[in-house]
């Protein structure tokens, strides 16, 4: 009697466990639109246009993007540890937005332990789309110029470029993530 | 199938699911950079 009340709740487990593996990854997609219908992007992209004193988007360096509802800090880090606990990571070896040049930051589309991974909407994002980045303080407007797919060896993403550049990547397509969507942004505004 | 024998294979695929689960995830955790 004891062993089939044990059996129950092992076939409960299982089913639970397989039921997450299936569903996890479109959650998003459902707390995406839940928040879509509220003023959250008016107010993100109002974190782009009010005076810098005025700015209430949380401390440290961060990235706003009110296409994908996104407000996250931007860490710093040496490898993929750095987004251990989520937030986006800043490519070591890349710029910063106070230097020029082009700064390059990646995050998670999707993980099982972070099911809404940072860049999960990133394909929201379209051409003309105003991004923010809170440096040291500062912030700095860019506007989407280009979206691509590229192989996951494509390093010219990463190349230094001559003027002001913001590129986000993640990897793609969400379900069997073979290569990389990257965003390009040219510099609009800076302070 | 006896009670016994229904446990080893409960346990069985619930040790697979979290495998798959942990696989899965840690694939995905790894899949972000543009290796040069």
């Amino acid at each position: 009697m004891r062993l089939k009340h044990v059996n129950n709740l092992l076939f409960a487990a299982t089913v639970l466990i397989l039921l997450y593996i299936i569903v996890a990854p479109v959650l998003p997609v459902l707390t995406f639109w839940l928040q879509s219908r509220t003023d959250r992007a008016t107010q993100l992209a109002a974190q782009l246009t009010l005076p810098v004193s005025n700015v209430n988007v949380g401390s440290g360096d961060r990235i706003v993007i009110p296409a994908m509802l996104l407000n996250e800090p931007i860490n710093e880090g040496s490898d993929l540890r750095a987004l251990h606990n989520g937030g986006t990571w800043r490519r070591p070896k890349t710029s910063t937005p106070d230097s020029g040049g082009n700064t390059v930051i990646v995050a998670h589309r999707y993980t099982y332990t972070n099911p809404r991974g940072t860049f999960y909407f990133l394909n929201k994002i379209k051409t003309g789309d105003e991004i923010g980045v809170f440096w040291h303080g500062k912030r700095y407007v860019y506007r989407a110029v280009s979206i691509k797919t590229v192989s996951p060896d494509d390093s010219s993403v990463e190349a230094p470029t001559t003027q002001a550049r913001l590129t986000l990547y993640t990897c793609t397509p969400l379900w069997l993530p073979k290569d990389r969507l990257v965003v390009a942004a040219n510099l609009e505004t800076q302070p | 199938m006896s009670d016994k024998t229904r446990f080893w294979l409960l346990l069985a695929l619930f040790l697979i699911s979290v495998a798959l689960l942990l696989v899965l995830n840690s694939a995905l955790a790894q899949q972000v950079l543009i290796h040069n």
